[in-house]
């Protein structure tokens, strides 16, 4: 017995020499043949490289955007009101120069934050305030009648503090930024000027109030960000019929390839309407803000445009790519721009061309919507157009370049 | 008689540059059993996918019951039905779901396909596992459900791309009991293979294609018969002389009436009443002989004669 085990011990020995001695090249020319394998596929290679390299361009330019802050704000001057009757005035030695000085502070470049001025003087003060509910602007400035007197009281012997009445959109940071600002300036401006005292800043906000926390913000774009990642599912399915060979087997019964395609975009329009309609429950269970005036229809409707264009841009890369993986790989070079570049995870931080993305569109009509209750056609009809048109022309686009037999049998 | 397939010069070239199909002209009789011989990567597929208006022709043309390929492919899905050489199955719908989807695809009536299906899973022996998903199903379970697949709507013209390929002889068995149901109710076939076996049991008229030509035509017995009624023997030489010199001397032999090179030592040559002149071929070559067999000529030595290789180089 002692023997056997002394036999068994030393076979036991040899073979784990051997095994050692042949594992090491195993796993070495496994790793080289996986290496192989992939650097000679065009399409990975591209894929391996592309990805990284645009990634993080994307987030290079995302987070730069983001120390050039820009807003649009309406400014409603009242300080000029009654100089122009008045010539002998003792304010028209100063006329509106402090109010005007104050409009030029606040277009400059150089201030930190550098605030942009769209529009100013040109709006009563009701239709700023529509403007502002439709989020067509970040902020509503109305410089106080008083203002040049009050800055340069010393000399007019004003008793009141300048007043400048603030309202912003519902976001806290906005309204931080646009105050903090506003009375910089005015602070400074008491102090060059009237020798150090200090104005007095009204903020006001005059659109329903509600305390948003970042998320219930972020809820339209993430909503959004939900529906673009099914472009990625919707490349994938189509490239998988083809991979699989379903769409050639289906290719030879009677049925047309537009009955193929509609069928498939069909459930693809399903599953994703059902899970956007799943995102936004669990957005609600979460606790996320809707204004009790928000127009479900109009949030469903501005979705379903969305899921549109989804479809269209899926169908597109399926069009081009012959295997599920790939397709769903590729979705990302278009997922990701629009995400970024589309403003969704920025409010106030897009980018001067983020217009031409639709999910720009589609989150600030969702924003209006949800978070303000409104629903009027000046408020989001150039949304709708703009969604309309881009989930047409995409669906169409896709489903040309889909049909052709040569798409579907490739 | 009355043909249902006439093709006309048929090509099919990939990238322009490989030939798959190389101008390839048939006539398929109506009700028969027409089958495509050659190794992988001869163009049986290719030619396949052609006449079933999946791919299109680089040139030529063909009619299909006197529908155009090009012009009226419509109306020739109607009549034909496809088994595919890959499992083409949706994995997750039973083996009933994946055979209703093609029926409904050729909008049969909802009572037809119900009792058709049952009937069909029957005869594959499918019908208890007919409501499992189809993943869960063994590679042959899989390839009968892709065999019902092809003929639940009852087409006239039923194209088999190697339908039992991977199949156990038990199941292979199956698919060709199946597959002569079909010949007997005189619909026609058109079956591709590589299995030699299958070619000569099922075919009426075989058809041999190699580098995307055809290369015979006949019936099995016939193009068998052209070889000659004698044996195949065949053997390996060890290299202790060339081919080069062995071949002259057994040609020379009044009873072998041909003989051809196989691979890179082997040798096939055809003998009358071979089993008995064997010491004579032995002493002609006079070197050592292994895999020494001796059999009557099948499909396979006719593809040989033509090509000089097997049917699986």
């Amino acid at each position: 017995m002692d023997k056997d085990a002394g036999i068994h011990e030393s076979k036991k020995l040899n073979r784990t020499k051997k095994t050692r001695r042949r594992y090491h090249p195993r796993i070495f020319h496994l790793t080289v043949s996986h290496l192989r394998n992939m650097l000679r596929d065009k399409i990975q290679v591209l894929f391996l490289i592309g990805f990284p390299l645009v990634f993080i361009i994307l987030l290079a330019l995302e987070t730069e955007s983001l120390d050039r802050m820009s807003y649009d704000v309406i400014i409603i001057n009242n300080d000029i009101i009654g100089f122009e009757e008045d010539p002998e005035n003792i304010l028209n030695i100063y006329n509106t120069s402090a109010s005007i000085q104050f409009m030029s502070i606040l277009e400059s470049e150089e201030l930190q934050g550098a605030v942009v001025i769209a529009s100013y003087n040109t709006l009563n003060t009701t239709d700023a305030k529509e403007y502002l509910r439709a989020e067509k602007y970040h902020a509503l400035i109305v410089i106080g009648e008083n203002f040049s007197e009050a800055i340069y009281r010393e000399k007019t012997g004003c008793q009141q503090n300048p007043e400048i009445n603030i309202t912003t959109v519902n976001d806290e940071i906005v309204e931080k930024v646009i105050t903090t600002i506003t009375t910089q300036i005015v602070e400074s401006m008491s102090l060059q000027l009237n020798g150090g005292d200090y104005a007095e800043v009204t903020i006001q906000n005059s659109v329903d109030y509600v305390e948003l926390s970042v998320f219930d913000i972020f809820v339209p774009g993430i909503l959004v960000a939900g529906v673009l990642v099914c472009i990625s599912q919707v490349a994938a399915h189509f490239a998988g019929e083809k991979e699989r060979g379903t769409m050639i087997r289906l290719a030879t019964t009677a049925v047309s390839r537009r009955e193929m395609l509609l069928s498939g975009a069909l459930s693809q329009f399903l599953i994703t309407t059902f899970q956007i309609i799943l995102m936004l429950l669990i957005a609600l269970m979460l606790g996320a803000y809707i204004h009790p005036n928000a127009n479900w229809f109009l949030i469903i409707l501005i979705l379903v445009l969305v899921i549109f264009s989804v479809l269209g841009m899926g169908l597109t890369i399926a069009s081009f790519l012959k295997d599920s993986m790939s397709a769903s790989l590729y979705s990302w070079f278009l997922i990701i721009p629009l995400q970024v570049l589309g403003g969704i995870f920025t409010y106030g931080a897009e980018f001067e061309f983020s217009f031409i993305f639709p999910t720009y569109w589609a989150v600030h009509a969702l924003r209006v919507i949800m978070l303000n209750g409104i629903g009027t056609w000046e408020a989001i009809g150039i949304d709708i157009t703009y969604l309309t048109i881009f989930g047409l022309v995409t669906t169409l686009i896709g489903v040309l370049l889909f049909q052709r037999k040569k798409a579907i049998l490739s | 008689m009355e043909y249902i397939i006439e093709t006309h010069d048929l090509k099919r070239y990939f990238n322009g540059k490989i030939k798959a199909v190389d101008g390839i002209n048939l006539q398929v009789p109506k009700g028969s059993l027409f089958g495509f011989l050659g190794p992988n990567g001869a163009g049986k597929s290719t030619t396949i996918s052609m006449l079933s208006t999946i791919l299109p022709p680089t040139s030529g043309d063909a009619t299909i019951h006197g529908y155009d390929l090009h012009k009226e492919s419509k109306k020739i899905k109607k009549l034909i039905g496809v088994c595919p050489q890959e499992l083409v199955l949706w994995d997750n719908l039973t083996a009933r779901e994946n055979i209703h989807l093609i029926a409904q695809m050729h909008k049969m009536a909802r009572s037809d396909y119900k009792e058709r299906t049952d009937e069909l899973l029957g005869q594959m022996n499918l019908l208890e596992r007919s409501n499992d998903l189809v993943r869960k199903f063994s590679g042959g379970m899989k390839r009968r459900v892709n065999v019902l697949m092809a003929v639940i709507h009852e087409p006239e013209i039923i194209f088999f791309d190697e339908p039992s390929a991977g199949l156990d002889p038990q199941s292979r068995r199956v698919v060709w009991d199946f597959i002569k149901d079909f010949q007997r109710k005189k619909k026609t076939i058109i079956l591709t293979t590589h299995n030699m076996e299958e070619a000569d049991d099922l075919s009426d008229t075989l058809v041999i294609i190699d580098h995307g030509k055809i290369i015979a035509t006949g019936k099995p017995n016939d193009l068998k018969g052209n070889l000659g009624n004698g044996d195949i023997i065949e053997f390996k030489i060890n290299g202790e002389v060339t081919r080069e010199e062995l071949m002259p001397r057994i040609k020379k032999l009044d009873f072998v009436e041909s003989v051809v090179p196989i691979g890179k030592k082997r040798i096939a040559l055809h003998a009358m009443d071979g089993l008995r002149r064997i010491s004579e071929i032995m002493d002609t070559v006079q070197v050592k002989m292994l895999d020494i067999s001796i059999r009557k000529n099948t499909l396979e030595d006719v593809f040989i004669n033509l090509t000089g290789r097997r049917l699986r180089d």
